[in-house]
């Protein structure tokens, strides 16, 4: 098939993405090619907002929010990382975006707990889903997780985003440097204040760990 | 060996193998003789299995589609934007050009339509006359044949028939006049095309002015409810040519000026031009004949460049020319009085009665 795009051959065949097949369908006006894109990437991107933000519905906005831009500045993709690595860059940015937005507005609260002692987070149910069979095990890893949201959320951006690209989705260090934009050293030294911090955050929430 | 301080920061790392040889080296000798920088490393286990064990959520039902949906939005939006200006390197000097074009286009049409409106002005004068008067050629050769075939009582039926619907409607409402006394406002059209008439014939008299005349009466047998009857059979009468002669001689001449005009009006009226009307009423026309055509013009001019005349407009025709001029009131006399040494005056309107200082006029140069 003769593709016309503004892909580079050689870094075609370097970066070897499966996506980039639908990216130049998508360079080439092909709406349709990005549903792929979607479905592969949609789970991830929703994890990635969900735990920057901790609000499951605010996830979904800026989820979707970056899905569009990605498709706007399609055109501009190089191949010069993985799609998926500009897509979570993107991704990340529109969260950060969104949190200034909602602390300007000072109505976030990332975790409200209400009188009964149980924890919510964000104020939505989200359709965490269930491991166990027991409720109580449910139940209890609900409560653990809800902490641990807690204490992410109370970490500053530039230490977030590391701990839930690397703790919490596993991404690589470089991968990491490639979609924060900045050096390997970096990303090693924030991430090592950010274990520090929500070590010391989760031992004042849980009591001991 | 390091403080625990040091090791501290590097903890964090050393959970994924994350330090260099040496420093990992140096944490690994330290957590053998240090148990609160082995317990710190324990809680910093703790905290990683558990952010590492967080579960994913699960995108909402419909959630793709949702995604997708945003996205075609967007490329219809692209898609119009490359419609409009894609590619801008051609597409933009393109709309540049021809909004450029539109813009000169545009300034020439409103110039030359001033010029345009101009002789509009001058020719809207004469052109109802002209109109009824081609719609009444034909009528005219059909009523002279009718003329000689239908007898007398029938024109009498066809003038009760005009006057009766007229009985109960207001003297000057022409606008609902019915159909035959539409067809009585043809005829009469007749007597509107006089001016016309007497630039294209060259026999302008009396009996000219007996035609108009009769042609007036008629209409006063449309207008005139409580007159319809005797106007209708003076209609009958004036038939017969010798008779419209006599009664043109009884018409008294302020009846016949006002006739004139009515005349003139109500032949604009056919046209649907009713304002144009009201200004040929004002407007004076002054018919003038010469042995040279281009002479004449030369001579007139140079009497309008005398007298101060403004406004002054031409328009030629085969053997005719017509002036449309503004003249002071006050100078009006002295210049038709000079008017009769460059050619014969044939036919005058009064140019008095205006309240006007200036009068607008209409000097028709004819010649043989």
């Amino acid at each position: 098939m003769f593709w016309v795009s503004n892909i580079p051959e050689g870094r075609k065949a370097a970066v070897g993405d499966e996506d980039l097949q639908y990216v130049m369908l998508c360079q080439k006006g092909d709406v349709e090619a990005f549903t792929v894109l979607v479905e592969r990437h949609q789970k991830k991107m929703l994890n990635i907002a969900y735990r920057m933000t901790g609000d499951y519905d605010e996830a979904c906005d800026v989820t979707q929010e970056a899905f569009i831009a990605a498709y706007k500045s399609i055109k501009s993709f190089k191949a010069e990382a993985k799609f998926s690595t500009w897509l979570y860059r993107i991704v990340i940015n529109c969260s950060k975006n969104r949190l200034k937005q909602l602390q300007g507005k000072s109505r976030h609260e990332s975790i409200l707990i209400d009188d009964s002692g149980e924890e919510k987070i964000g104020g939505t149910n989200h359709p965490l889903p269930s491991h166990e069979d027991n409720p109580g095990a449910t139940m209890e890893r609900r409560e653990r997780e809800a902490h641990v949201q807690k204490c992410v959320n109370s970490l500053d951006h530039e230490y977030r985003e590391v701990l839930v690209l690397r703790d919490i989705q596993g991404f690589s260090y470089e991968e990491i440097s490639d979609m924060l934009s900045v050096p390997d050293g970096t990303v090693k030294s924030r991430l090592s204040r950010a274990r520090s911090a929500l070590k010391d955050c989760l031992k004042k929430v849980m009591g001991d760990l | 060996m390091k403080e625990c301080k040091q090791i501290e920061n590097l903890l964090p790392l050393y959970l994924d193998d994350s330090l260099s040889g040496a420093d990992q080296k140096a944490v690994e000798e330290h957590l053998t003789s240090c148990s609160d920088c082995a317990q710190t490393l324990a809680q910093l286990r703790k905290t990683h299995s558990m952010t590492a064990d967080l579960s994913d959520v699960e995108p909402p039902a419909w959630f793709k589609q949702k995604i997708m949906a945003g996205v075609r939005e967007q490329a219809e939006k692209k898609t119009l934007f490359h419609k409009l200006f894609y590619p801008p390197k051609i597409k933009i000097p393109v709309q540049i050009f021809a909004t450029i074009c539109i813009a000169v286009l545009t300034v020439y049409i409103y110039r030359a339509g001033e010029d345009q409106m101009k002789k509009v002005v001058t020719s809207s004068i004469e052109s109802p006359v002209m109109e009824a008067q081609k719609k009444q050629q034909p009528q005219r050769e059909l009523q002279s044949k009718a003329d000689s075939v239908m007898p007398t009582e029938e024109a009498v039926k066809s003038a009760d028939k005009m006057a009766l619907p007229k009985s109960a409607a207001p003297e000057r409402d022409w606008a609902s006049a019915p159909s035959a006394a539409k067809d009585a406002n043809e005829q009469i059209t007749t007597a509107a095309a006089p001016p016309a008439d007497r630039s294209a014939n060259d026999q302008v008299g009396s009996s000219r002015k007996a035609e108009s005349i009769m042609a007036a009466e008629k209409m006063d047998a449309t207008k005139s409810a409580p007159a319809a009857k005797p106007a209708a059979t003076d209609e009958v009468v004036h038939r017969d040519g010798s008779v419209k002669a006599a009664k043109s001689v009884m018409m008294p001449e302020s009846r016949l000026k006002k006739k004139k005009q009515n005349d003139v009006l109500n032949a604009a009226m056919k046209g649907g031009q009713a304002p144009k009307a009201q200004d040929m009423i004002k407007q004076n026309r002054v018919v003038l004949k010469v042995a040279d055509l281009d002479d004449g013009i030369i001579e007139v001019e140079k009497l309008l460049v005398k007298y101060g005349a403004k406004n002054i407009s031409r328009q030629t025709a085969q053997s005719k020319t017509t002036l449309t001029v503004r003249l002071e009131k006050q100078k009006m006399k002295e210049f038709t009085a000079q008017l009769k040494t460059v050619g014969q005056i044939q036919y005058q309107d009064a140019l008095d009665g205006h309240q006007e200082e200036e009068i607008t006029f209409v000097i028709d140069i004819v010649s043989p």
